[in-house]
């Protein structure tokens, strides 16, 4: 069983009577521990796939199944409880809450799950180490540069152990050596933990990284 | 739960000074609402009771300066047939939970003529628990303790009658002999003297308290209703008129209704501003402002929604933000009327009554209901999907 397996997805956007068809029978497989990249131009309709990915969006028709699961019969609810405990976000904005600190976001998550609040300092500290942003625990997200807020938020992804790593853009805001390391931390986490991450960019050195390439183009998956 | 209160927190954190801009105009739309609609009541209540008092034929007095001995004067001013007093509400405060009304008869020709006994003259006045009765000494030695006495009381209205039943409780031996007639156990303040008159106490008299309290309106200053014998000359009647204006502002009733229709006017042409100020408020404000924190806090909403939160529980938790900032404002539109009241110009009337925080009221429930429709429709739909398509 694939862990996402995506038959003739199709995803239309309204707005007045203009439709726009965005995702054109998207047919796709991802095993369990891939490290996924998704490229294409701007507005190709890399974030819409990501954001269907991750359950945010709704698709018009097609199937998605999740760990065998299809997500189009799938509540609300139930939605946000994979949000919570399968999926972590990693976005170009970071998407981090500027005035709490460090510890304070990477902790975040563990409030929407079921986790146990017990171990919540030590679960912290660990994915704070993966990332080597320990010593930055106790700063303010407005006082961290762009690539610890990265990492930051890495660390927040983590700490649900997830079992995807849904990555918007993750370099887009960074330089070459932030990038870097983003990249070295999410290779270490696909690896170490046997996560499957996927990267949507539009830079090919970043996908260069990746073990596996999907490029889409005016909606269609091409490679 | 922890989840809720956790977004709640954040949320009302993140909003910040629009919320609390949002809570401030709030308790003060709320307030001016509540003053205004109670003005405007106060005035109108007024003006219907004085319409449907039956007093047409009565002068309407207003004290205008401290007389304690005003009702000696009023009741040798010959002519006098009725005198119907309200007192200073703030001042006035019986302990047997009525609301502090009471009235007073002097010389009453209508009693006289339909009361069993043959009262020359009498008097109603109310002292702690008790009504007191005045009636002229010649009568005194006609009672005798432990005596009934039946008297038929006219009506507020159209000319009824009340019959009250008094027992004298027992004859209390003052300079101007009095009387001292009770169901229960009652005393007699010996300041409250009646020049030539006896005096009775009248114990739980429900008819004379309906009669006090239900024909004539409040008013912070002392009021009168007076009436004239009708077997009065026209010269009499405008000496004793001269008498009692150097005690009293007196104006017919009619021009006090008229005055009183001013006053309604102007009243709600006063406060028309509040009013739509309010409505306003409602309506541009509070939408405005509800859309600045959706905006504010889009970026909560967007990770909120990321780390797995239900479109429905993120409604739900805002909507509960809303409500407390609801309940917030009217702790403070409380705290707010409260300083207005402290104000005799706008204390004056029903407006002291707290039922009058219901338009408040009706507003925070209208504003819980904007809030409850923009945070179903945008913070659940709209604002939570571009906010996160834009990052």
């Amino acid at each position: 069983m694939h862990q996402i397996e995506i038959r003739k997805l199709n995803k239309t956007y309204r707005s007045d009577k203009i439709e726009n068809l965005v995702l054109k029978d998207i047919d796709l497989d991802i095993e369990k521990g891939e490290f996924v990249a998704v490229i294409g131009k701007s507005g190709c309709g890399k974030t819409t796939f990501l954001n269907i990915l991750g359950t945010l969006d709704d698709f018009d028709n097609g199937e998605y199944l999740l760990d065998g699961e299809p997500v189009k019969e799938m509540s609300d609810k139930q939605k946000a409880r994979i949000r919570s405990g399968k999926i972590g976000f990693v976005n170009q904005d970071f998407m981090l809450l500027p005035n709490r600190t460090a510890y304070e976001n990477v902790t975040l998550p563990l409030y929407f799950g079921k986790s146990d609040l017990s171990d919540m300092k030590k679960k912290a500290e660990g994915v704070l180490k993966t990332v080597d942003c320990f010593e930055l625990s106790k700063k303010k997200i407005k006082h961290c540069s762009g690539g610890q807020k990265q990492r930051i938020a890495i660390a927040r992804a983590l700490i649900i152990d997830p079992e995807i790593i849904l990555a918007d853009e993750p370099t887009g805001a960074l330089d070459s050596e932030n990038t870097a390391e983003i990249l070295k931390y999410l290779r270490k986490i696909n690896k170490e933990n046997g996560v499957t991450v996927i990267i949507v960019t539009h830079d090919p050195d970043v996908a260069s990284a990746c073990s596996r390439t999907i490029m889409i183009e005016d909606g269609r998956i091409v490679r | 739960m922890r989840k809720t209160l956790y977004i709640l927190f954040e949320y009302i954190r993140s909003a910040g000074l629009s919320l609390l801009v949002i809570v401030v105009i709030s308790a003060l739309a709320m307030s001016g609402l509540t003053v205004s609609t109670g003005r405007i009541a106060s005035e109108t209540e007024k003006y219907d009771k004085l319409r449907n008092s039956g007093l047409s034929d009565c002068f309407y007095g207003s004290r205008i300066k401290p007389a304690a001995n005003l009702t000696e004067k009023i009741k040798t001013v010959n002519g006098v047939v009725e005198i119907i007093k309200r007192p200073d509400t703030v001042n006035f405060k019986p302990n047997d939970g009525s609301d502090g009304l009471f009235s007073m008869k002097l010389l009453t020709k209508e009693l006289y003529e339909c009361a069993n006994l043959n009262f020359k003259g009498s008097g109603f006045d109310y002292d702690s628990n008790d009504l007191e009765c005045i009636i002229a000494s010649e009568y005194f030695n006609k009672y005798s303790i432990g005596e009934t006495l039946s008297v038929k009381i006219p009506a507020k209205k159209n000319g009824e009658y009340i019959t009250a039943d008094f027992q004298i409780k027992g004859i209390v031996k003052t300079p101007q002999s009095v009387l001292s007639m009770s169901g229960g156990g009652s005393s007699v303040d010996a300041s409250m003297i009646y020049e030539d008159a006896s005096f009775i106490i009248v114990k739980d008299c429900e008819a004379l308290r309906d009669l006090a309290g239900g024909s004539i309106t409040k008013s912070y200053l002392e009021t009168f209703f007076i009436r004239f014998d009708n077997k009065l000359t026209e010269k009499e009647k405008t000496e004793a008129i001269d008498e009692l204006s150097k005690y009293l502002t007196l104006q017919t009733v009619d021009e006090v209704l008229k005055t009183t229709k001013e006053q309604v006017k102007e009243t709600v042409s006063s406060f028309l501003p509040v009013i739509i100020f309010c409505v306003l408020y409602s309506i541009l404000t509070l939408v405005g402002m509800e859309i600045l924190i959706l905006y504010k806090t889009s970026e909560e909403t967007a990770v909120c929604r990321c780390l797995g939160m239900s479109k429905a529980r993120l409604a739900s938790t805002v909507c509960i933000a809303k409500a407390v900032t609801i309940i917030v404002s009217f702790a403070l539109c409380c705290i707010i009327n409260r300083l207005f009241y402290s104000i005799p110009a706008v204390s004056s009337g029903t407006v002291y009554h707290a039922r009058l925080l219901v338009p408040a009221l009706i507003l925070g429930v209208f504003e819980i209901i904007i809030a409850v429709v923009i945070s179903v429709v945008a913070a659940a739909k709209k604002s939570v999907k571009s906010s996160y398509e834009r990052v």
